[in-house]
């Protein structure tokens, strides 16, 4: 039986669309990758699709993580939330300028943009108690001990084989507080 | 429209505002949320390979063209999808489902159209 054509749909991009494995991780490397991995999403749109973008940060805040950490003795490090709200910015700019240009090339007739997006989690939450998602970069033994000895919130743990690793609490997304936005701005068809 | 990047910022209602708090969340999780809430229909989720496997990485690997919610969580039940891989997408894509969304295609990124054609990828749906 024919099945109703859909005509929307969220494209969830991995980390590996916008930085691959073994890559050194330049803005150059990220904007190629993306310039083929968003032509894709011009194809949805050319068959009539709405789509909304959603895309992984884990090497990015990692990266961010590690700068913090090198300049903490010049500037006060950010704490994970705002680094997730950088990358959002960062990588958010990197998918409009790649797919913008792709759209002109496709005379798309399409504005992009980013939203800054909370999720909102919940304060009873199992996954709180037991922080259980290795971010950042890895560390031997020593070093992981000295950094937890200096900051009493900081769990670190060793991380399938790899090293010791910051590990924090990855709870259930349960409401986003921009929805009604995204929501208005998708169905309409230009954005 | 580009959203809930990275899982989006995680926040708590605490004490009469919103809170960010060091967390991270899944981003197929998120997505499934997000997607729900704005009435999208299909969650398409990008990862690494053309489908969702059973006995991944063995002699007898077997690539699924179509899971319904139940045969999804039986397969979990069994084991089948690695914690921090698959299992979250899987996790996901329930989620997806059972907040009234329609459809849920897995594939690589390389895929994207045949999948959606409906020619590859792993489809899931209630029937």
């Amino acid at each position: 039986m024919p099945q109703r054509r859909p005509t929307s749909i969220l494209v969830a991009f991995g980390g590996n669309a916008i930085l691959k494995e073994q890559q050194q991780g330049t803005a150059e490397e990220q904007f190629a990758n993306l310039d083929s991995a968003l032509e894709c999403v011009a194809d949805l749109i050319q068959e009539g699709f709405k789509v909304i973008i959603t895309h992984g940060n884990g090497p990015q805040v990692g990266v961010l993580m590690r700068q913090g950490e090198a300049a903490e003795d010049l500037v006060p490090p950010m704490p994970l939330d705002v680094l997730v709200a950088e990358t959002q910015g960062q990588i958010g700019y990197m998918i409009q300028n790649s797919l913008v240009n792709i759209f002109r090339t496709r005379q798309i007739k399409r504005s992009v943009v980013s939203v800054v997006t909370q999720v909102v989690v919940n304060a009873d939450d199992p996954a709180f108690d037991n922080p259980s998602k290795g971010v950042g970069r890895f560390y031997t033994e020593e070093q992981a001990q000295a950094r937890m000895a200096n900051r009493e919130d900081l769990v670190m743990r060793e991380d399938a084989g790899r090293g010791w690793r910051r590990m924090v609490p990855s709870p259930e997304p349960i409401d986003v507080l921009e929805v009604d936005f995204v929501k208005g701005a998708y169905s309409g068809g230009t954005w | 429209m580009i959203a809930c990047g990275g899982g989006g910022i995680p926040v708590l209602f605490r004490d009469g505002r919103y809170r960010g708090v060091e967390a991270v969340i899944d981003k197929d999780r998120a997505s499934a949320v997000l997607a729900a809430r704005c009435g999208v229909e299909v969650l398409l989720i990008l990862t690494d390979v053309e489908q969702v496997y059973l006995n991944f990485n063995e002699p007898d690997q077997i690539g699924i063209d179509y899971m319904s919610v139940e045969e999804a969580m039986d397969y979990l039940q069994e084991g089948h999808f690695p914690e921090g891989s698959m299992r979250p997408k899987i996790e996901a894509a329930i989620d997806f489902l059972n907040l009234g969304g329609e459809r849920v295609i897995i594939t690589s990124l390389d895929k994207v159209k045949e999948a959606v054609d409906g020619r590859t990828g792993t489809h899931l749906s209630w029937a």
